[in-house]
């Protein structure tokens, strides 16, 4: 009788052990806590001293101020403004460009920066827009083989406003100077996708694309910034 | 990552540098157009004559356009500065005066050209005198607007 039990109860003991589910392997838990990474939003704001500074001399005046914001890791935000009054005078034409520009633009850091420094090489891409319109002053006959020649005629006419819009390339280098001041030196290709023309007139300068070719959309572009980062 | 910065940046530099050459605004339209003037026959109007010796003076700055030359036509910048000129067309020693009167339209060309000046309104008067080698003057076209054709016949 005994022996009887035994064996059903080995029977079921074995059977029982085969019907047990694996066993989960439970994982180490882990800690709640995040840690949190202070991010710092550097904006930087300044302006272009080289237009400044040429203006004065040029009899024109400009106003070009730049600001950049550091997105992620190396890509930067840009924003530009600027107006200005641009003077071209010369044997047969002597007339004022005046408007404003807007400037946008995403710039990617190539430069490897050590630790504690902050510097930067810039390769981006911009879109600027322009309302502007001339303003001539005077202008002088084109006549060739005259013995009188021509007098300059002053009419200071208004033409109408015009707009205008344009992509740029820019490869832009940043350097820390001073603590949280930098100097910029940047160049640009700009390629102009349309503007808008005046009936008697001919566009020749577009603030923001600077001297408009008549034979080419293409345009060049260099600015000299100082900035200043501010700490939010 | 430093060599490739680099290497952009020396990329940048020369696209930029051989792309910012622009080609030259040179004016290449025409400008201001002068008074185109053909010697033709009084006898037979269609038939060019020829003037020998003949010497051209726009007054009054007295300047010689032509000096003793052989033409059937000649070109003769207008005054842009009053809206009247007068030139001394002189066959040898004989001296004619015309008197030649417009109104004028300043016209933009382009940028490289600046403005030119079109003449409406075309007079043109022989002054004469006791002894006058030009006949007649026709006149081809009311206004000066290019040099493609002539505008005026000179019969002598």
């Amino acid at each position: 009788m005994l022996k009887f039990y035994i064996s059903i109860f080995s029977l079921i003991l074995y059977t029982s052990m085969t019907a047990q589910k694996p066993s989960k392997e439970t994982p180490i838990s882990k800690d709640s806590l995040k840690i949190k990474t202070k991010k710092d939003l550097k904006i930087r704001l300044g302006f272009d001293i080289g237009k400044f500074t040429w203006a004065q001399v040029h009899q024109s005046q400009s106003i070009d101020l730049v600001a950049d914001i550091n997105l992620r890791k190396n890509y930067y935000v840009i924003l530009n403004f600027g107006q200005e009054k641009h003077h071209t005078e010369n044997s047969l034409l002597n007339f004022d460009t005046k408007g404003s520009y807007i400037r946008l633009g995403l710039d990617y850091n190539l430069y490897d920066n050590w630790p504690d420094m902050d510097n930067q090489i810039f390769l981006g891409f911009r879109y600027g827009f322009s309302r502007f319109y001339n303003q001539l002053n005077s202008y002088t006959i084109n006549q060739s083989n005259a013995s009188l020649l021509p007098q300059s005629i002053e009419i200071n006419k208004d033409f109408s406003p015009l707009s205008a819009h344009w992509l740029e390339l820019t490869s832009t280098m940043q350097v820390e100077t001073f603590k949280n001041l930098y100097l910029g030196v940047g160049l640009s290709l700009k390629y102009l996708l349309y503007t808008e023309q005046n009936e008697d007139f001919e566009v020749a300068y577009i603030p923001g694309f600077y001297k408009k070719n008549s034979y080419t959309n293409l345009g060049f572009g260099v600015q000299y910034l100082i900035t200043y980062r501010f700490k939010i | 990552m430093r060599i490739k910065t680099t290497f952009f940046l020396w990329l940048m530099l020369v696209l930029f540098t051989l792309i910012s050459c622009e080609k030259d605004d040179v004016c290449l339209s025409p400008t201001t157009p002068k008074l185109l003037i053909t010697f033709n026959n009084s006898t037979n109007v269609d038939e060019r004559s020829e003037v020998s010796d003949l010497t051209v003076i726009s007054l009054p700055d007295n300047d010689t356009i032509y000096s003793a030359q052989t033409k059937d036509s000649i070109a003769i910048p207008l005054n842009v500065n009053a809206n009247n000129c007068k030139y001394i067309l002189a066959e040898s020693s004989n001296r004619d005066t015309l008197q030649i009167n417009y109104q004028r339209e300043d016209v933009f060309v382009s940028k490289a050209c600046g403005y030119k000046t079109i003449f409406h309104s075309i007079q043109i008067d022989k002054i004469t005198d006791n002894q006058n080698w030009i006949f007649d003057l026709i006149p081809l076209q009311s206004n000066i607007i290019d040099e493609k054709l002539a505008h005026v016949k000179v019969l002598h």
